[in-house]
């Protein structure tokens, strides 16, 4: 429940700076789940190479 | 800069040792360790070996009460805005409240985002692309996100009152996704560093709008603006007005009138709106106006309102709790039955007390009220 509702304003504020949802997913893995976990992270990765780097994650540094 | 040129910068060496801003300050007065008397003595006898590793230069509110009582007039709130900025140099930090969560969407805010956080305005009322009018709303739509669910709070119902308002005068301002946090709460929490870069994008994004004027209901937005901003970007070319004195000046023209409204209220004087922008006549000729609404003062008012007990989003605890429920009692105790605030977050915070008290009180937004009874 507390980690659901942390989830739902999470996106809200991601919404509101202009974050694309899909950085954030929020599954349910029960500690027994090894190959589930696995498959989950694998498509998560995939799904955010797809979008490329965050203009956030551009530091000054970086410029 | 070293607490030796904090302490000739704020001229706290005028210090005649009287105690009054101790005997003013309402952290003290609930808790004893805290003095701000003793901090400046401290840094002019150089006492303390490191004056940053002191925990209480966190837990002034920078009200500004006790310079406001000051015989030698020396600038508290300078003195600890000053200090913690060194500290911060040096490593150290408040303690943030709320997770955190507002001091990390200020700092993302200083990079290249794209936000979307104007829906709101479309709905509530008319905003246009370019034009003379920018308002600048403010961190209101994040802060709704935190209280909206969990405290049953609409928060926007402030910044949706002014667009109202302001609609209503024949005003179509400028809202704009790009506009920044004005980076307040950071220079409070001592992290000049981002506070400087959040007002050269907001000063940047004004001028590339060309706007003339900049309205704001927030007081710490419109204190920041017009008091810190020209030691960051110079001084601004654009002006920068309260949405209370724009409106007063309206009324007084008998540009509009009230609906009536029954009612005994009081209204609290946010600190950076009050004793220290000087903004408290607006406020309450705009509520005097309203036919039948009672406007009564609590006991401590205008210079010497209490402050809502916290502030930049930092050390909220025991003791600001105890702040905003003396100072609800006050509402109380005048027999108010709505305490009308100015500032979101006086608002929010004398809401978070009220819920752990059984008071027959309700607390109001300005800004919803002039909404909901003006009359054009």
């Amino acid at each position: 429940m507390k980690a659901q509702k942390v989830i739902d304003k999470t996106r809200k504020v991601m919404k509101l700076l202009g974050i694309e949802e899909a950085r954030l997913r929020r599954e349910w893995i029960s500690a027994s789940e090894g190959q589930r976990f696995a498959e989950v992270i694998r498509e998560f990765t995939e799904d955010i190479r797809k979008l490329g780097q965050s203009p956030l994650a551009r530091r000054e540094t970086a410029a | 800069m070293t607490i030796s040129d904090i302490v000739d910068k704020t001229k706290a060496y005028y210090c005649l040792d009287c105690g009054i801003c101790t005997g003013s300050c309402p952290v003290s007065r609930v808790t004893p360790d805290f003095s701000p008397r003793l901090m400046v003595e401290k840094a002019l006898i150089g006492e303390a070996e490191s004056p940053y590793d002191d925990v209480n230069i966190w837990s002034c509110l920078s009200c500004g009460q006790c310079s406001q009582r000051c015989p030698s007039k020396i600038d508290y709130p300078e003195f600890v805005r000053q200090v913690r900025k060194a500290a911060v140099t040096e490593g150290h930090s408040g303690v943030p409240a709320h997770r955190g969560l507002f001091q990390g969407v200020m700092r993302l805010q200083t990079l290249d985002v794209k936000q979307n956080k104007t829906d709101w305005a479309r709905e509530a009322g008319k905003i246009a692309e370019s034009g003379d009018t920018y308002y600048f709303v403010g961190c209101a739509p994040y802060f709704d996100v935190e209280f909206r669910e969990d405290w049953a709070i609409d928060v926007m119902e402030g910044p949706r009152g002014v667009l109202k308002v302001l609609n209503a005068i024949g005003i179509e301002p400028v809202v704009h996704d790009d506009e920044r946090c004005c980076g307040h709460d950071l220079m409070w929490n001592g992290d000049y560093e981002n506070f400087a870069k959040l007002a050269r994008l907001n000063v940047d994004l004004i001028k590339s709008l060309g706007c003339k004027r900049v309205v704001f209901q927030c007081p710490e937005g419109y204190q920041t603006f017009k008091k810190y901003y020209p030691e960051v970007v110079g001084e601004l070319d654009f002006e920068v007005v309260h949405f209370y004195d724009l409106l007063a000046k309206e009324f007084e023209q008998g540009r509009f009138s009230f609906e009536p409204l029954d009612g005994v209220y009081t209204f609290h004087d946010p600190c950076r709106l009050g004793r220290q922008a000087g903004i408290m006549d607006a406020p309450r000729a705009l509520l005097q106006g309203v036919p039948g609404l009672k406007l009564i003062e609590m006991e401590h008012n205008r210079e010497n309102g209490i402050c809502c007990g916290t502030s930049a989003w930092m050390s909220c605890s025991s003791c600001s709790k105890e702040i905003q429920k003396s100072r609800l009692r006050e509402a109380i105790a005048v027999g108010a039955g709505h305490l009308v605030t100015a500032c979101t977050k006086c608002r929010l915070h004398l809401n978070c007390a009220l819920r752990d008290v059984e008071m027959d009180l309700k607390i109001v937004d300005l800004n919803d009220i002039l909404a909901r009874s003006i009359k054009v």
